[in-house]
């Protein structure tokens, strides 16, 4: 029984040691803090309390939190969106959609070293919102557009 | 993978630095299926994405997988002259991760 167990740990440190060496090379460079509960949330309530700590409807909308995107799109595969914020220590700036799956698409740590502006490209599941959460020092503000997307898109 | 399908390119304007990126993924969301068997594709996308300048961490992204296949991301440096080194680093969710770097024009 026991040799059973020595054996069988014996082959899970051997599988272990495998699989981080089979990590890539720079992985020390890359933190591990991937926000993995943040991605999984499914509606965009949810996803808006995971980020702020707040309901969705309490969140202050700016007009200095710019977001630029058409208004129409026809590839809700590659979506072009250009969020800028011209708020003062901006922190984090997150890119929601609120009828894919999983809202939040993604989420850029700022620092003082660039400008608060930040252009991608990002997956619509179908005609929505999409929505710029910007973190400060002094809370949370929101910009969100309303997109057609003419042919469906998130595959 | 080679990283010469990867773009980035680092144009000195006024006042700052701009930085353009084009990484080669196919950021699969793990809800499409296979056309011809029906089968769930696996979900497969970068995860997080760190641009150096000067060995210091300029910009650091978290991504899901609702980032556009061949993600773009463009964003400006406020400071930086011709000739310096710009590194972008990323890693997918299966652990591999990747470089790229370019000097600033």
């Amino acid at each position: 029984m026991k040799r059973r167990e020595l054996l069988k740990s014996g082959i899970m440190l051997s599988l272990n040691t495998f699989a981080l060496s089979g990590f890539g090379f720079y992985s020390s460079k890359i933190s591990a803090s991937w926000p993995n509960y943040i991605f999984h949330t499914d509606t965009i309530d949810r996803a808006i309390k995971e980020i702020t700590g707040q309901p969705l409807h309490k969140l202050q909308t700016s007009d200095r939190v710019k977001l630029k995107v058409d208004k129409i799109v026809e590839d809700g595969s590659t979506v072009p969106v250009t969020i800028t914020s011209e708020l003062e220590a901006t922190k984090t700036i997150t890119v929601l959609s609120d009828k894919n799956p999983n809202p939040v698409i993604a989420r850029y740590q700022m620092t003082s070293n660039i400008a608060p502006t930040i252009s991608t490209r990002i997956k619509m599941g179908g005609s929505g919102s999409v929505i710029a959460v910007v973190e400060t020092d002094n809370g949370y503000f929101s910009a969100s557009k309303k997109i057609k997307v003419t042919a469906g898109g998130c595959a | 993978m080679s990283t010469q399908k990867h773009k980035l390119l680092a144009r000195k304007k006024t006042g700052y630095v701009q930085v353009r990126m084009l990484l080669r993924h196919p950021m699969e969301t793990g809800n499409r299926r296979d056309k011809v068997t029906g089968v769930k594709i696996p979900r497969f996308f970068i995860r997080e994405v760190t641009c150096e300048h000067r060995g210091v961490v300029v910009l650091s992204c978290h991504w899901g997988w609702g980032v556009s296949r061949n993600p773009y991301l463009s964003f400006r440096l406020l400071s930086g002259e011709a000739g310096e080194v710009i590194t972008i680093t990323w890693a997918d969710n299966l652990g591999k991760s990747n470089r790229i770097t370019t000097t600033i024009k």
